[in-house]
Formats: structure tokens, C-alpha cells, sequence
């Protein structure tokens, strides 16, 4: 420290001396050997395992699986908010009462996100990210960020009632997260469109 | 006095050739990465990421070899197989499946694919319906699939399971005249086809741009070169700002 200090007096105005531009080298040597030992942290993970998440939402008692066909209709709404088409042409979910479960995934990047949202009379109650694929961006995962989809609900053009603010750094996932809950509240309403329980 | 300012005439001039030195030498790294590093940034316009590498030397290259393929399974006219860590339906990859491939049949008119610890659902076009794993009640450790009386039956560490209509809902069975799928050697033209297919698949241009930008495409050689060539352009950037200077001091 009283090394870089002392290049700093050095560098207002005072003659170079050779032991000057020996100790820059050495700073620039040090900072390099520092990057180096850097640990390169992966944020890949599995949070929590589909069938965990389906026992923690419904008390240990989850209901038998239920499907929605993806008919033309609902192909063209799914495929308006991802982008996309579906992957599937038969959708699974879990329902309770008036709350619904979705266990939904979409690419962030490169890898999908495997995303489990809980619609409460069309609002969504819950939001979690089960497995995280990406090499980067996992902030999505924390709390802070999917509070904010707490109570939010589909308006005009399938969009939600407000707006998501990003995690810098993770916009595709941040992306990939808004396009699965509005996913969720529109398989959410179909289905109670299409008269399933 | 005369004496200090050739010595100073000397020194900026072994500058000036130092700096000419590094400029030859990391010109060719600094071609190499400004065209690989703009095509790297226009890779999704071009869409690079989507481009398999084709020429055989270049996976020769990347060590990309044909795997052994095993024998497929045939599903109605069309056949399932597993190359190596991937599963087509005929030539086309299915999406979402993963290896082990434990069989293939043809039910009513949709295809059944039991591939790691899922059943996989087709069209007879070969896009996906539904995949159908052990959060769907499906049964662990399948190591084959049939079917019996128009019902999908899959036989497991546990014993055999029989799925209902949806493949929702699985009950143990006694399985007996259970139509097991059977693994059977590939045509010869599909063969070949898969073998062209997997190996394309592997390498993308977008990936080949972003070896040779780093260097890894010449293996950690490659990525010490680079290294130098960067520090080279450090070198290069500090010699020429200094050569600036203290020719404009003179």
C-alpha cells in the first residue's frame, strides 16, 4: 500500500525515476496474479426439487396431475407472450380450490429456467425458481426480485398489471421470469375457461 | 550537453523500433480479434449460434468423432435412437429427451419414447406432447416399455407399471403377452445420415468465432499466445503514447 502510494505522489509531476516504473510493473503484476485467483462462482443449481415444491405449496397432500391441451387458440396466446411456440402440447398443472399450479420452464440465455407459480384467483401468490441452469444471472432467484410478481394479474395484451423491475446483469433471465408468470396467470385462466376443476 | 541529447536521440529511436517490433507482431492477433470479435458481436443478427460448422476438418479438429451408434428402435415406419448423449426420431433430434434410451413404440397413433427417467409423447411428426416424468406419478428406474391390451407398460427395477389413458396414473401389474419394444439394427442410409447429423450438431460457428477469439481453439497454447499478444498490445498502446510524447517534447 505505501508502494502504490508513493507512485501516486510520484505521478503528480515528479521526474520518473527507473525504481518508479519497476514498482508500476509490479503493481500491474500483483493485480493480474489477483484476477487470476479470482473464484469463478457458478450459479447453476437445482434450489428446489419440482416434487419439494409441490409438497411445500399443498401441505405435504399434492393433488393428482392435471392437463390442459394447447389447443390453436391457446398455442397462439402461449406463443404472443414467449415468443415462441410451445414446447408441449399438453401442459401439466396441480390444482386446489381456487389455487393452481404451474411448473413451468423458458430459456434465459442458453438454458432453461424451470420456474413453479402459484395463481390465486388469477393473481399470482407465489413465485419460485427451482432450477437454474445458466452459468450467470441467478439473482432471480432471491426474494427481492420475485416479490415483485406478488398479486399480479394479467391486464390488456396479456401483460402484467406492473412493471418488473430487471436484476443488472440477468436481463434475459429477469425476461424469461415476467414471460412464465404471465404464462402461468393465461394457462391459469384458460383453464378455468375450458371448465376444469 | 550534445552528448545527452544523442544519447536521447538513441533511446527514443530503439523506442521507435521496439514500438514497430511489437506493432508487426501483434498485427496479425489484432486482425484476428477485431474480425472474430465483431462477428461475435453481430452473432445473433447472423445467427451464427444456429450455424453448425459442416467441414469435416474443422471437427476433425475439434476431435468431434462419429459415436458408435446402437441399434434403433423402428416405432411404426419411423425409428428412435439414441447417438451418443442425444435421441432422434429419425433424423431430427427430439426435444427435451435425455439418454438412456430404454425403447420405443407406436400406440394409437402417437409415439411413446421411454429415454432417461421420462416417457416422451410424439406426434407421428415427431413433435413433442407431453413429457411425462416422475412428478407426473411416472414410475423410477424404467429399463424397458411395451404394450399390453392397448395400455403403455413399462417395466421397472420395482416390477411392471401400467399407465392409464393420460400416462397420468401408473398400477403394478403382472405383466404377461407384453409386446416389449425391441431394438433392431438402423437402415444403412439412416445410419449414415445420423452420423452426419451429430457431428454438425456439435459446433457452431458462433463457437468456432469464440475458440479462435480466445485462443482455445489451439488448445491452452493457443490460449497463452493470445495472452501475449494482448500483453503486446499493451506494450504496443504504452510505446506508442510514449514515442508520441517525447517526440513532441523535442
Amino acid at each position: 500500500m505505501t508502494l502504490f502510494f508513493s507512485n501516486v505522489r510520484r505521478l503528480k509531476g515528479a521526474p520518473a525515476h527507473p525504481s518508479f516504473y519497476r514498482s508500476l510493473w509490479l503493481h500491474a503484476l500483483l493485480l493480474l496474479c489477483l484476477l487470476w485467483q479470482m473464484p469463478i462462482s457458478s450459479a447453476k443449481g437445482v434450489y428446489l426439487a419440482p416434487r419439494d415444491f409441490l409438497q411445500e405449496v399443498f401441505d405435504d397432500r399434492p393433488p393428482p396431475t392435471q392437463t390442459l391441451w394447447i389447443t390453436k387458440e391457446i398455442g397462439q396466446g402461449a406463443e404472443e407472450i414467449l415468443g415462441h411456440p410451445l414446447r408441449v402440447m399438453r401442459v401439466h398443472y396441480w390444482a386446489q380450490g381456487k389455487r393452481s399450479v404451474w411448473i413451468l420452464e423458458e430459456i434465459g440465455k442458453e438454458q432453461p429456467i424451470t420456474v413453479g407459480i402459484v395463481i390465486k384467483a388469477g393473481r399470482v401468490a407465489q413465485m419460485r425458481v427451482l432450477i437454474y441452469r445458466e452459468s450467470r444471472g441467478d439473482e432471480v432467484r432471491q426474494p427481492f426480485f420475485l416479490d415483485q410478481f406478488k398479486g399480479a394479474t394479467l391486464q390488456d395484451g396479456e401483460e402484467l398489471d406492473r412493471t418488473i423491475d430487471g436484476v443488472s446483469g440477468a436481463t434475459l433471465s429477469t425476461r424469461a421470469l415476467t414471460k412464465l408468470a404471465r404464462l402461468a396467470l393465461f394457462l391459469d385462466r384458460q383453464r378455468n375457461a375450458h371448465g376444469s376443476p | 550537453m550534445v552528448r545527452h541529447k544523442k544519447h536521447h536521440g538513441v533511446r527514443l529511436r530503439s523506442l521507435f523500433l521496439w514500438h514497430r517490433y511489437f506493432g508487426l507482431t501483434a498485427a496479425l492477433f489484432v486482425m484476428t480479434l477485431a474480425v472474430s470479435g465483431v462477428l461475435i458481436n453481430y452473432s445473433d443478427e447472423l445467427q451464427l449460434n444456429k450455424r453448425p460448422v459442416q467441414a469435416d476438418w474443422l471437427l476433425d479438429w475439434y476431435g468431434i468423432a462419429a459415436p458408435a451408434i446402437a441399434d434403433g428402435y423402428a416405432a411404426g415406419p419411423h425409428w428412435v435412437t439414441q447417438v451418443g448423449e442425444r435421441i432422434y426420431f429419425d433424423t431430427q433430434e427430439i426435444d427435451g429427451a435425455a439418454p438412456p434410451l430404454f425403447g420405443a413404440l407406436q400406440l394409437a397413433g402417437t409415439l411413446v419414447v421411454a429415454a432417461g427417467n421420462q416417457l416422451l409423447l410424439l406426434t407421428p411428426q415427431g413433435k413433442v406432447i407431453d413429457r411425462v416424468g416422475g412428478l407426473e406419478g411416472l414410475p423410477e428406474n424404467i429399463r424397458a416399455v411395451g404394450a399390453a391390451g392397448g395400455h403403455v407398460i413399462v417395466q421397472t427395477a420395482q416390477g411392471d407399471f401400467q399407465g392409464d389413458d393420460q400416462l397420468l396414473a401408473w398400477r403394478s401389474i403382472d405383466a404377461n403377452g407384453v409386446d416389449w419394444a425391441q431394438a433392431a439394427p438402423l437402415p444403412t442410409p439412416l445410419r449414415n445420415t445420423l452420423v452426419k447429423e451429430y457431428r454438425g450438431a456439435d459446433v457452431s460457428w458462433e463457437r468456432l468465432l469464440l475458440d479462435l477469439h480466445s485462443g482455445r481453439l489451439f488448445g491452452r497454447i493457443g490460449v497463452a499466445v493470445m495472452n501475449i499478444a494482448a500483453v503486446l498490445m499493451v506494450l504496443l498502446a504504452i510505446s506508442g503514447v510514449w514515442h508520441f510524447f517525447k517526440r513532441k517534447r523535442r
